[in-house]
């Protein structure tokens, strides 16, 4: 299992953590992902959830159907 | 002496054998044997001058918790023996003298002493965890991502990533900002 950070920053600012993702490496699939306080990515606006699905489409890894 | 190496443990090696029956001469307890013949002074006797002292002072204290004695023996043995690593100007790193090399136990209090070794301890195991949160954790097949986009509101620029986390004091960090139990994978 590995760890990701989803982080954003606007205009050079610091980046800052948006969603915390967990990646089954042997099935190559997105079993957690969580924003601040266990909130599902959806609660979010669309900005988190569509990019994290661009990283899993980029990277070829599936995204549970229930994360 | 002589006669307590012949009636050591059978399981104890020469060394072991020798030290064991070093401390039942000094009149010290079988239990304090055992406890001093499973540290660094079961296997050699190399500093013995210094040693003997030790093992002698270790005899005068009876209700000594044995649990103490090898980190006792290991906390002089990097006092008065272990040698000192700097960090020197240019960052390179460098060796000197042990930090007290004239280490006695001349009027030494156990009290004192045990004190010395908990903090002593207390340190080490600091300095461990500080070493634990830089370690890597695996790289992962999965590579990061990165793209920048335009705010439709106000025309400004966002930037997105997404890394992966690679030390344990990183994904304490994540964990902590983000107030989930992430933490929870470092041991995997």
């Amino acid at each position: 299992m590995s760890i990701f950070s989803l982080q954003k920053r606007r205009d050079s600012g610091n980046f800052k953590r948006v969603l915390t993702v967990a990646v089954n490496n042997q099935s190559r699939r997105v079993t957690q992902a969580r924003a601040k306080s266990n909130k599902v990515p959806w609660t979010q606006g669309p900005g988190p959830w569509e990019k994290l699905q661009a990283w899993a489409q980029q990277e070829d890894v599936m995204l549970a159907r229930k994360i | 002496m002589a006669h307590c190496f012949c009636e050591a443990p059978a399981h104890l090696s020469i060394s072991q054998a020798l030290r064991w029956a070093q401390v039942l001469g000094y009149d010290g307890s079988e239990a304090l044997a055992e406890a001093i013949c499973a540290t660094r002074l079961g296997q050699c006797f190399e500093n013995e001058s210094f040693w003997s002292t030790v093992v002698l002072f270790l005899t005068r204290h009876p209700m000594l918790d044995p649990d103490y004695i090898d980190p006792i023996i290991e906390y002089f043995h990097q006092q008065k023996y272990l040698l000192q690593q700097v960090q020197g100007p240019d960052g390179e790193m460098a060796e000197t003298t042990p930090a007290e090399p004239n280490l006695s136990l001349k009027s030494r209090s156990i009290v004192k002493l045990i004190n010395q070794v908990d903090e002593w301890q207390a340190y080490h195991n600091k300095v461990a965890r500080k070493e634990n949160e830089g370690q890597l954790l695996s790289k992962s097949s999965v590579s990061g991502f990165s793209c920048v986009e335009k705010d439709e509101g106000d025309g400004g620029q966002i930037e997105w990533r997404v890394q992966q986390i690679l030390t344990h004091k990183e994904l304490s960090a994540e964990g902590k900002y983000m107030r989930h139990c992430v933490t929870s994978y470092s041991s995997n």
